[in-house]
């Protein structure tokens, strides 16, 4: 099984990838939230939408990610609230652990076995998860924003920032 | 004389037995299969060119290695003729196409799996249907097993279990296996294949990555131009998985065309092209449609208009006509997109 | 479709016909669409009125060939009056 990596070290300074897909207004959101928290804590957030994965859109977004991985220190790709947008947030997350990064992998917990078992399948079970509760999609956005305080502590724990 | 490699068992020489064993070790899926005999599967296997120990790719969700061999059994399993397998192999090789994204298409929640769809001067000869009752109903013998094979690839070697592996909510009838032919005979324009740049001459599958059969019915428009506006207004249905993507710019839709609409359609569209464009030209709906949160999100996408219009998608030749089905007219039917695939279309080798 | 089995039908149908001087002839059979194409003959037809309208002439055509062509066809009458449909 592929290894995992933590930052072990304080945020500041740090350039932290934030993967979404221009798909979930939920995931959207908390990524707005964590861009401005990213920010305060002196981390400069890289913020990737992972688009289309087959035709022209597919070879664009594939020239994107490898961009993206190798711009930043750490990230989390998210979201996990389907299946194959697990599937496809697993792959960009694998795709930082194999530049021998750390990733976080966002999941609602209706998909968290499922990201498992692709993290499995690509040979990284050991990826991090970060899961969130299903659904978030059809919640309003102060609620979200809400969630994504919550979540910002947790979702720093898992990359291995200390304080 | 091929050595096989895969792993054997004994099994009671009733046909009870296999399919009980199949139900309880679950490698199958749930209708009774053939017994895949050494003779059996050699039989297959003398029909490709491709070593048995050929490696075809991984296959996901779980990424087990699919060689020429395993796709044999399960070939065989599925009750394939052997002068038929080399359709099988030519669908898993689409099915294996980064293109195809199975890594997408085999975990996800909607219900999309492979439709393959076959062009070639053999249809009749391997009983792949392609006349009335060809999407399900007329029973013929390729079209029942080739599809199957394919399902059973993907559930013995890929992995793919609904509620397991894959998250599909309510799969379809298609993950029997849906194999039809095209009615080339009666198509007043070049086959699928022939518009994928094969010969006429050439059996080739092509695999759709299909959500599922929508059918539509009409009686009143004898106006070809009137029967293509209804039929894009139809395949522009609002819940439609092209308008959940930032661009409507991948994938494909396969519109099943009858013979009889065919033959009236060309009338005003002699050229398949302008079919493909006056459909897709008719294929939106108006933002007004689309409830508030809806809308935002299209907005928000980037997918109105400045006349307030939403596209289905990007380009008319996303819309493919597949000309087959019988001679009562009336129907056509949509092999809807799930958007992030592109239909693959392969020579079957001999 | 086999195309013994259409001949046979429309020599059947031909054979009525020629009772009152008429005449129908198999023009061809394509498998490969489905489409028969029978040429209806009524020139030395003694009673033209013995002959059936056109709608129902087709039809009974059409059951004839069924009865030996149990799958789809499409059936396509040539003649002095309009019997394709």
């Amino acid at each position: 099984m592929a290894p995992t990596y933590t930052v072990d070290r304080p945020l500041a300074g740090l350039k932290v990838g934030l993967r979404h897909e221009g798909s979930w207004r939920s995931w959207m959101w908390i990524v707005d939230e964590w861009e401005g928290y990213l920010r305060a804590d002196g981390a400069e957030p890289v913020v990737l939408v992972a688009k289309g994965r087959v035709g022209d859109e597919g070879a664009e977004t594939r020239t994107n990610v490898a961009a993206w991985v190798e711009s930043i220190d750490c990230g989390i790709s998210g979201l996990g609230t389907c299946g194959s947008c697990t599937s496809n947030s697993v792959l960009d997350a694998v795709s930082l652990e194999d530049a021998h990064k750390p990733a976080v992998v966002a999941v609602c917990d209706e998909f968290e076995k499922h990201g498992r078992n692709m993290a499995t399948a690509l040979g990284h079970g050991d990826l991090k998860h970060l899961v969130f509760p299903y659904p978030l999609e059809s919640r309003p956005e102060k609620e979200i924003r809400e969630i994504a305080a919550e979540y910002y502590p947790r979702f720093l724990d898992l990359l291995g920032v200390t304080r | 004389m091929t050595a096989l490699q895969s792993p054997t068992m004994q099994v009671d020489d009733d046909p009870m037995a296999f399919y009980e064993l199949s139900l309880e070790q679950r490698w199958g899926d749930g209708a009774p299969l053939i017994p895949p005999t050494d003779e059996r599967v050699l039989a297959l296997l003398a029909s490709t060119p491709y070593a048995a120990d050929r490696e075809l790719g991984l296959l996901p969700p779980k990424y087990g290695t699919l060689t020429v061999e395993l796709a044999a059994v399960n070939a065989t399993m599925a009750g394939v003729e052997p002068e038929a397998f080399p359709f099988v192999i030519a669908a898993l090789e689409g099915v294996l196409s980064p293109e195809w994204n199975a890594y997408a298409l085999t975990t996800t929640t909607s219900s999309v799996h492979p439709m393959l769809i076959v062009n070639g001067p053999t249809r009749e000869r391997f009983g792949i249907d392609f006349k009335a009752g060809c999407l399900g109903g007329a029973a013929g013998r390729g079209s029942m097993t080739i599809g199957r094979a394919v399902s059973l690839c993907l559930r013995n070697v890929g992995g793919q279990r609904p509620g397991e592996t894959s998250r599909t909510v309510f799969g379809q009838p298609a993950r029997f296996g849906l194999c039809f032919g095209e009615w080339e005979e009666r198509s007043p324009w070049p086959s699928l294949a022939e518009r994928a740049g094969f010969d006429r001459a050439q059996e080739v599958v092509s695999v759709h990555g299909g959500k599922g059969n929508f059918p539509f019915a009409d009686v009143n428009n004898d106006d070809p131009a009137d029967l293509a506006y209804m039929i894009a207004k139809c395949i522009a249905f609002p819940l439609n998985n092209w308008y959940l993507e930032m661009t409507g710019d991948s994938g494909q839709l396969v519109l099943v065309i009858n013979p009889i609409w065919a033959e009236r359609l060309a009338r005003t569209f002699p050229d398949v092209e302008d079919l493909q464009g006056y459909v897709h030209e008719h294929a939106w709906q108006p933002i007004d449609l689309f409830r508030p949160t809806n809308q935002q999100v299209l907005i928000d996408k980037g997918r109105v208009d400045d006349k307030g219009r939403v596209y289905l998608c990007g380009r008319p030749d996303q819309l493919v006509p597949v000309v087959c089905g019988g001679l009562g007219g009336l129907h056509g039917q949509a092999l809807t997109s799930f958007v992030q695939s592109e239909i693959q279309s392969v020579e079957a080798r001999r | 479709m086999n195309e013994t089995d259409v001949a046979a039908a429309v020599e059947e149908m031909a054979e009525l016909l020629r009772l009152d001087g008429g005449d129908l002839h198999l023009v061809s059979v394509d498998p490969a669409t489905d489409r028969i194409e029978v040429r209806l003959d009524i020139e030395d037809a003694s009673c033209v009125e013995c002959i059936l309208p056109p709608e129902h002439l087709r039809t009974v055509i059409s059951d004839a060939v069924s009865k030996r062509v149990p799958s789809e066809f499409e059936l396509i009458v040539h003649g002095p009056r309009t019997l394709s449909g």
